[in-house]
This record gives structure tokens, sequence and C-alpha cells, in this order.
């Protein structure tokens, strides 16, 4: 569904792009502006549609990224790309590795209108749709040892996972809002705000908050001590025809612009609320502690009745695991994006920010960007470097090109390091947004 | 998916073989994971079920093992209660009426006004008057209704008495009194007798009448036909025209032949008799009924309703409540009935308490007083049906009879071995009882003409041997009552007298035998003492003892189970595996286990041997008892083609492999001690790559 969603992005993308080169030619030198987007992510960003005396504009964007404080792009474009993870591989994120590791992929994407109210020109209507696919972990060290190598070489020693947990949201999000737009002493102000329907696709939550396995020397027992909870939305595949959970969210949105020091502050909270997974969900448990020496088979050549009479318990049984159904109820990952920009002659601007994941592992990230504006060639080109997220250090380029006085295409990485050196970088994205303007 | 202990097993050691090879995967990596499979103790109760085994004060285990060769129910087999039900028709005893009195009075009134003038008009006149009255003659009455159809409407006696009385209240004697009483309808005259002086004012006189053979009607006329006075010529007498003449009429002691009549209540029928069962031969004085019914079935064609009382007396129940049974039947109605007499006791005696297989019973039927005229006569009938149906008794007593029963027969074998395949074995010393139990209070004798066992594995067969039993008649001894113990009687087989080791040791699954049992051989030697109870049976026991002490040779074990793994199921990560047996052993014994994966047809697939090494015995010191535990570790590589065989199994069958391992300084038949055991464990070091496309 989601390349069936992208490749209609793309395809939109370019058909307009097409139509944009042959309108650029008489507008080409006189509509263009450029401002710094929020975020180096690319996420709808209203504060930065400008409609320059259009009536209403279309976007539809797509943003996919990856990352980890371990896992190197190699590792994680294996892992989900269709690959196998070598042992090098294993060794190179092994040695990253510290006492809580994250993984996380995100992958948005929507198709957004502004309208200007006809009464209100300094009022806009917004609408729009999302698709949001969230998936992070949180693990151990010793649980990356035992998934990705096993226990052979933790004989005689406990491997620890406690605090493990691995969350899945995957919604799609049916918007509207308004922003409003006004001046004040040369200072510009945008405000606004939309809220949505939520629905849930499916969803996963598993939390281990105590969880050790100890292996005896040469195997001759484990010793378990779990405490783990699985959630999941249900069996069904998800459709969009299908509401696996339902939920509510909401976006706020601001923006200053200081003309007299140029300066440009963005804020926006993305994706406010939570799903309640309630067509099919069920709740898998344990809470046990294990002592196994193997399944006990004292009557195999029992010459007693025992011999015959079998016995019904399953793995489950043993492992003490029950299974039930519970609804459940997830808060969405929300996304906070705080920045400055500041522009710096008539070409340049710096751009400093920060964006942090509710609900999730992430950790707070800090993003700085540097654009050069090429008026000529209605033209700019950024660098941008950020580090924390779901993972380390990485740096990315950003591209925006108008096309006349319709179309504007913005294309970038945050993680183009990922792509570029693979195994050496532990994270990989990119993203497109496409605005048309009438 | 939910799996038996041998299920998981069989999964978890597929997890540790499947094949090496990885599959083409699309996102994958290789691990290596260590974790026990199985474990488990093969004890003594893995030789031998636990409930045969006796654990001796030096920790030594006796074997005691019995198997029931034969089981002779008599009652079941031979002796059969028949039906007792009796039809027959039963005709009237007695019918009776209650004794019956009337009375009529003539007022001197009623009589001057018959007599008329001048003597009656002159009477009357004189009423209140005292005078003298002239001798008068030939003087008669008119004909005065008496009714008495207020007891019957016509009545024929076959026995009855009339007396006729005459009180006298006229001032003056009466001679020559002729009193008639006739049908009012027939005419016939019942009565004309002469009351040849009746004395004024004096006793009255009686004359009685006998009524046999008469039919008498409710409607009576009474008359004096004739009747003189002398008068009182010289002494005035008080004329009072209310004085009368008293004539009472009393029946008495009437017993009919047929009559249209309000009966009382009486009984019609009352029958008592003995009933003879024909049991062919046995003679019994007593029955305990484990189930059986009291019929009663009557139709009745009196013209009113009959209550019909049946008892047995000399069948009571726990409580001493005899059979009692109480049911009414209508006219031309019919009533079936039958009386549960479960748990009931039934003398057999019959009423003088003298006879066998009797038992003695009344019946009554009546008919109660209800007011209205009904016509029965002697000539009515029942038809009775009564006895006892579908006897099964609990106990019998008296004379059980003679049988000689011959019972040929196989049985199933000694369990004892069964889950030993194959192999030999040979015991120490070896003790099988043929224990007879005789539940009948009755002698006996068993004559055990053959008996022996087979292996139908091996086909091996093995006759007892024992001149002393075989072909033997044995007196068996009788059960005694009160309390009941069966009488028993043990023939003891032992390697001295006979080859029970030879018999023992072929593991047979089949025991055969040819036995012959007389009961009573003797005749009625107890004077009608013998008994027999519900649970009363002859059974010959086959009861085997013997220290578990021996020396194997091969001696197999085997167990068939289930495989339902296939290759769909996500196992193919698997890789080559290192599968380590660990074993603690303290039986003297060397085993080698060997697992044979077949598919649908039995087809051998492969095998898991552990590369043919065996489990070391646990090694006998110099008192031939083992103290150390011997370990063993073994290991089996397991590639890509047991992989496949255990894909394309539907079942295994695990075998192990006992031989003993003595010593110079011990017998080669070594004892086993309960404290042994033999300690497993399967270790699996597994190469597995992961693929997200299993999850």
């Amino acid at each position: 569904m989601l390349k069936k969603l992208l490749y209609f992005f793309g395809l939109v993308c370019l058909v307009h792009i097409a139509k944009a080169n042959s309108d650029s030619v008489k507008t080409a030198l006189t509509d263009f502006s450029y401002s710094a987007p929020t975020t180096i992510f690319g996420i709808y960003d209203p504060l930065n549609v400008n409609l320059n005396g259009k009536k209403i504009a279309f976007s539809a964007y797509g943003d996919v990224y990856s990352a980890s404080n371990c896992f190197s792009a190699s590792f994680i474009q294996n892992f989900f790309g269709s690959g196998f993870i070598s042992e090098e591989m294993k060794n190179d994120a092994a040695a990253k590795l510290s006492d809580k590791n994250t993984i996380g992929v995100d992958l948005a994407s929507g198709l957004w209108m502004m309208m200007a109210l006809k009464n209100k020109p300094s009022m806009y209507l917004l609408a729009g749709v999302d698709y949001n696919f969230e998936e992070s972990s949180q693990f151990t060290a010793d649980l990356f040892h035992l998934v990705f190598y096993g226990n052979y070489d933790l004989q005689d020693y406990t491997a620890v996972m406690s605090d493990s947990k691995f969350s899945l949201t995957n919604v799609m999000e049916y918007k509207v809002g308004l922003m409003k737009h006004y001046t004040e002493d040369y200072n510009t102000y945008k405000l606004g705000a939309s809220i949505g329907l939520v629905q849930g696709l499916s969803g996963l939550d598993i939390k281990a908050p105590s969880a050790t396995l100890y292996t005896a020397e040469d195997g001759r027992y484990l010793d378990l001590d779990y405490d783990f909870t699985i959630k999941t939305s249900g069996k069904s595949k998800p459709s969009l025809t299908n509401f696996a959970g339902a939920g509510f969210s909401a976006d706020i949105f601001a923006q200053v612009y200081f003309k007299g020091p140029e300066i440009t502050i963005n804020a926006m909270a993305n994706d406010l609320g939570m799903i309640f997974w309630n067509n099919d969900p069920t709740k898998i448990s344990a809470d046990s502690v294990l002592h196994f020496e193997g399944v006990e088979t004292n009557n195999l050549f029992s010459a007693t009745d025992e011999a015959t009479a079998g016995n019904s318990d399953s793995l489950l049984q043993i492992l003490g695991v029950v299974e039930k159904s519970d609804v459940f109820t997830q808060a969405l990952p929300s996304r906070i994006n705080i920045s400055a920009s500041k522009m710096f002659g008539s070409d340049y601007y710096f751009t400093l920010g920060g964006q942090y994941m509710l609900n999730t592992p992430y950790k707070p990230l800090v993003f700085m960007q540097f654009a050069k504006v090429f008026t000529p060639l209605q033209m700019a080109i950024g660098v941008n470097a950020h580090g924390g997220g779901y993972g380390v250090f990485n740096a990315g380029i950003d591209i925006s090109k108008t096309f006349g006085s319709m179309i504007e295409l913005r294309l970038g990485s945050n993680s183009l390091l990922g792509l570029i050196a693979a195994d050496a970088f532990t994270g990989i994205g990119g993203y497109g947004t496409i605005t048309v303007k009438l | 998916m939910y799996l038996n202990r041998k299920g998981i097993l069989l999964l978890l050691l597929a997890v540790s073989v499947f094949s090496a090879c990885r599959r083409s995967l699309d996102t994958g990596w290789d691990t290596r994971y260590l974790s026990p499979i199985l474990t488990g103790e093969l004890t003594i109760r893995d030789l031998v079920p636990d409930s045969v085994t006796v654990v001796n004060a030096d920790e030594s285990v006796t074997l005691v093992y019995q198997t029931e060769l034969l089981n002779y129910d008599l009652t079941e087999e031979a002796i059969e209660i028949p039906d007792t039900s009796v039809e027959y028709f039963v005709s009237l005893d007695s019918l009776t009426l209650e004794d019956q009195s009337m009375s009529v009075a003539l007022s001197l009134g009623q009589i001057a006004m018959d007599l008329g003038f001048p003597i009656g008009t002159l009477i009357i006149a004189a009423d209140g008057s005292e005078t003298t009255l002239d001798p008068i003659y030939n003087l008669s009455t008119d004909p005065t209704p008496v009714d008495a159809t207020s007891f019957f409407e016509t009545a024929t006696f076959n026995a009855g008495f009339l007396d006729i009385s005459i009180g006298n209240g006229l001032p003056v004697d009466l001679d020559s009194v002729v009193f008639r009483l006739s049908n009012s309808v027939g005419g016939e005259i019942i009565v004309e007798d002469t009351f040849f002086h009746v004395p004024a004012l004096g006793v009255p006189v009686v004359i009685t009448k006998d009524l046999t053979g008469m039919t008498v009607e409710g409607n009576l006329l009474g008359e004096i036909i004739h009747f003189s006075t002398p008068g009182s010529p010289d002494v005035p007498v008080l004329i009072d025209t209310s004085d009368a003449v008293i004539i009472n009429l009393i029946a008495y002691d009437m017993e009919l032949q047929e009559a249209v009549a309000i009966f009382p209540a009486q009984n019609l029928i009352n029958n008592a008799n003995d009933v003879e069962y024909n049991m062919g031969g046995p003679e019994f004085t007593e029955m305990g009924m484990e189930e059986g019914y009291v019929v009663i079935y009557v139709e009745n064609t009196i013209s009113d309703t009959i209550h019909i009382v049946y008892d047995i007396p000399g069948a009571v129940d726990e409580f001493g409540n005899s059979v009692h049974i109480e049911t009414s039947v209508g006219p031309d109605e019919i009533v079936d009935q039958a009386f549960d007499i479960s748990g009931y006791t039934i003398d057999l005696k019959g009423s003088q308490g003298n006879a066998v297989n009797t038992f003695y019973q009344e019946f009554s039927a009546r008919i109660n007083y209800t007011g209205v005229a009904t016509y029965i006569t002697l000539e009515d009938s029942l038809k009775v049906v009564y006895g006892l149906e579908g006897i099964i008794p609990n106990s019998l007593k008296g004379y059980l009879g003679q049988y000689e029963i011959a019972v040929a027969d196989t049985t199933s074998g000694v369990e004892l071995f069964d889950q030993f395949e194959s192999g030999e074995i040979h015991f120490g010393d070896i003790n099988i009882d043929l224990e007879i139990t005789n539940g009948l209070g009755a002698s006996g004798t068993v004559t055990i003409n053959s008996l022996g066992g087979t292996n139908t594995a091996t086909g091996e067969t093995v006759y007892l041997n024992c001149p002393t039993v075989v072909g033997v008649p044995i007196n068996i001894n009788r059960a005694l009552n009160n309390p009941y113990i069966p009488g028993y009687t043990t023939i003891s087989l032992t390697s001295d007298n006979s080859n029970v080791n030879e018999l023992v040791e072929i593991f047979p699954d089949k025991l055969f035998y040819d036995v012959v049992m007389k009961v009573n051989p003797n005749g009625n030697e107890f004077n009608y003492q013998d008994f027999v109870i519900a649970t009363s049976v002859i059974d010959i026991g086959f009861n085997i003892s013997m220290p578990l002490d021996f020396f194997a040779s091969d001696l197999t074990l085997l167990s068939e189970f289930p495989v339902t793994l296939d290759a769909e199921s996500g196992t193919e990560g698997i890789g080559n595996i290192d599968l380590t047996l660990f074993a603690d052993n303290t039986f003297p014994l060397e085993a080698n286990i060997n697992i044979v994966f077949m598919d649908d047809l039995g087809t051998h697939l492969d095998s898991l041997n552990f590369s043919g090494f065996d489990i070391k015995a646990g090694v006998l010191a110099e008192d031939c008892r083992v103290h150390e535990v011997t370990q063993t570790e073994i290991h089996q590589i397991v590639d890509g083609e047991l992989k496949d065989a255990i894909l394309n199994a539907t079942k295994a069958v695990a075998t192990i492999q006992f031989n003993t391992a003595s010593i110079p300084s011990c017998s080669d038949i070594v004892k086993i001690y309960s404290d042994y055991k033999m300690a497993i464990q399967l270790v699996g070091d597994v190469n597995y790559t992961f693929s997200t496309a299993d999850f």
C-alpha cells in the first residue's frame, strides 16, 4: 500500500514537474521565494507553504527514515531490504552496542491542501491525509547477542534483556485545520492547528520489563526469568477498508518571522493523539521463572499406564503464556519540531533546530542546515547535519526548486551518509515534497 | 499447536536436526543456540510396572504379578431360575348376607276391622272399656307387605334360617295361629306354620324355618290365615284397639347361591398354596433376589369391584417386611401389576418348612359394602395370574446339585513383560502359585489337563510340565458363610517341581489352559448347607513371585510415537546440529538407544543411534551392587539426510537395548535394586539461520 502511495505521489510529481517546466519560462525570474523549512525531515510543513497570491495549494510528500545507534545502514538495508546479515555486519553492530540500544523506522507520506478563505485571505483552510508507519525498538546488548548470535557463547552467563521493548504503529490520519497569518510591527505570524480521525491499520506493542536467560555450561539447563506482554491489533492484514483500531490526533504549528533580524522561528507538534485497538486485539503475556532441562520424558519407555496416557501440555503452557482478547491503547508517535532560521545577506540561510518523537525510544535530535539560494535558477541548495533520533550522527542535502509560479519541489536526505557509506553510518533516509499552487 | 510430551520431544529434536543447508533467504542471519532438548530417568518402573514391584529391605526388588487364568460364574452359566407364574380361574368360595330382622304388627283395631260386623264392630265399640269377650273361632287377617328390599331383591339360599316369633299384646290368648310368608310376585310360600297357643301378654312363641334351597324375594307378604281365641267370657278385660300382635322375622346364617343383593363386605376367595420350582437338579431352601418381580394379573368378571390381596409370607426384605400386594379390580376390568422384590429373600421350604424349591403364597379376593344391589352368584370367577418372574438370584442356599464343567480357553498373557520387544532374559528363582478360589459353598475338584504359554511374536510355546499337578484331580476348599470367606486352594509351581522358568522366559503373551471342574462330586454330603452368592465364582489365578535378578542379552524396550512435523513449519533455517547425550547410569546394564523414523508405509527412512555408542553400565562392586554413577557423553552430528528423514516421517520407533555387564566375581544373573536409575539428557547445539520470513 505504501509503495502504491509513493508511486502515486511520484507520478503526480512528474506530471506537475513537466507542466511547471513549460510554465516556468514566463514566470521564472519573478515568483521565486525561498523559506527555510521547519525540519530536515520531509513531513508536511504548512508554515512554509506560501501561496504567493494563489488561492489554493496542493502538497504531496513522502519521508522515510531509519536509524540506529548500532546497526549500520547496510545492516538496516539488509534487514529491511531482503539481504543476508553477515558476521561482519553483526560484529560491527556489536562493537557499537551500549546498555540500551535503539532502532527505528519512520515512514510518512501524505497529501494536503491549503486554501485561503475567500472572505478572510489571511485565514487558510487545511485538509489532508497522512500515512504514518513507525516501528521502533529498544533493546539490551544481550538481547542483540541472543537474537543475532544465539546463546552458544553465553554459557555460564546470564543474559539480561530487561526493559527491552518494541512498538509498531501503522495508521492513516484524515485531518482538517485552520491557519491564521497576520503581521504586526513588521513581524509576521502564523498560527494554526488541525485535528483528525485516525484509522488504525496495524499495531504491535511488546514490553519486557524483566527478562533474563542463564545458559548453563554445555547447555545442560536454561534458567529463564521473564515478564513480558505482547499486544497486537489482530491477525488481519492491514487494509484501508478495515479499521483495526480508531483514534484521534491533532497538529499545532506556529511561525514567527522577525523582519529586523531576518529570523524565522518555527514550531510544530504533529500527531498528538492516541489510537484504540478494539477490533481484534490480542494480549499475550507471561510472568514466570522457568528452569528448563529439556522436556521430561520419564515415560518414554515406561511400563506403567502413563506410557500411553500422554500429556497435552503445549510449549506455551510450559512457558506459562496466557493469551486473551484485550483492547489496548497506544499513544501515537508524536513528532515535536522547533527551529530557528536566519538569513544572511540575500542568499544564505542558516537553520538550527531540534526534533523529538514522543512515545518512542527516540533521543532528542538536534539538526542544523545551511542553504544557499540561487535566485536566477529558482533554486536553493542546503546541507544539513544532525545527531540523535534513533541513531547518532548523520548528514544530508536539501534541494528546493521552483518551477514557474505554480510548482515547488523539495528533495533531500537527512541521512545521506548512510547511503554513501552504508557500513560506517547508522542511518538512512530520504524525502520529497511537491507543492502545486493554483 | 498442542503436542503431547513425545510430540514436544520430537519437535525439539527436529529443531536439532534439520538441514545444514541454508535456504536462499531474503533476510537472515546465522546463529548458534545451545539448549537442553529432553531429559528423563529410566528407573525400575520402566522395566516393570511399579504396581508389581515390591521393594525389599535391602532395596532389592521382588516382582509380584497376578493375572487371572479362569473365572467361572456357576450361577450365570449353569443355574437358571425359571418364572413361576400360575394362571387359573378362581370361583367364589362363599357368598353371604348379614343377619337380618323385620317386624310386623297387627293391632286389635286392624283385626277388628278385618273381622267386620258384628264382632269387629262390637270390639271397636268397646274400645277403652272393660268387657267380657266370648270365644271367637276361625279368624284371619288380610296380607300385610313385608319389605326386605333394603337387603336383597332376590336371593337363593344354600343355607340359612328364619326365626318367626309371635308376641301377643292382646288381652286374650290366641290359639291355632297359622302364619304365612310368601313372595309377593312369585307367590311362592316361604313359611306357613301354626302357633298352637300364643298366650296373652306372654313370652313370644318362636318357630325356626330352614331357608336352604329357597328363593326369596325382597318384597314379601305376611298374613295370619287362621287364628282363634278362647276370649274372656267371665272376666272383663280392657279393650284397647292399639294393642297388637307383633310378628318378628329374623333371618341368619344365610349363605347364598346367588343373589341380587346389597352385599356386606366379605371375602370371596381365600387361596393359599405352595408353588414348587423345577430346578432340574439343585434343591434350594432359600433364595436371595438380585432382581425379580412378583407379578399379578387379574381379570374380573364379577359385577362388583374385587379387592385382591396377595402375600408371600416367606419373601422378606432386609427389614423383615414380607411381600404383600393389595389391588382392586373393577367389574370387567383387568389389573396387571409387577412388584419389585429386588433385595428380598424367599424361603423355599414351603408352608410346612420341609420342602425344597417351594415357596408358600396366599391369595384372597373380597368385596366391600357398597350400598348398591349387585347380582353375584357362586358361579362367578376371576382369572388370576400370579407368581415370580425375571428372577436373578444373588444368593442361593440348599443343595447346589452336581456339575461337571470343562473349560478350555486362551487368555491374555503375562503383561509383566509387555514392554520387552525382543532379546533374552534369564531369571533366578521363579515361583508361580496357581491359586484356585472357590466362591461356592460347595465342595469340588479341579483337574488341570493342560496349561501353557505362547509368545506369538516368536512363535515359541511352552507347556507346563508338573507331574504332581497336570492331569491330577485337586480337591478345592468350599467357601464359608457368615462371614463369607471363599475357599482357597494354592498349588505352588517352582523351578524344582516344574519348568516354570522356561515358561516365563519366553515372555508369553498368551496363556492357554484345559481345565475340568466338578461341583459336589460326592452329592449332597453337606445336607443342604451349600450356598452361592452373587460374587461366587471359581477363579484360577496365575500369581508370579520372583526376585528381580536376571541376565539380559539384547533385551529391548520399544516405544512408537507419531511424528507430525513438516518442512513448511518454519524449521528450514535449522542447520547442522551437534546432539549430545548425557547419561548417568547406575544400572549394571549397558544401553544402546536407537530412534528409527518411518513413513506411512512403515518404510525405514533413517535412524538416530548416536553413532552406535552405548551408554556405559554402572560398575558392580565386590558386593555385586552398583554404588557409583557411571557417566557417559555421546555426540551425534546430524546432517541434512537425517533432517529429510524426520521431515518425511510420520512415526518413529525408539528402542533401548540392554545387556547385562557383570563382573567375574558376581553371577551373570545380577540383582536389580530399586535405587538404580539411568538419567539421560539430550542437549542440542543448533546452528540456526534466522529468517524474517519466519515471523
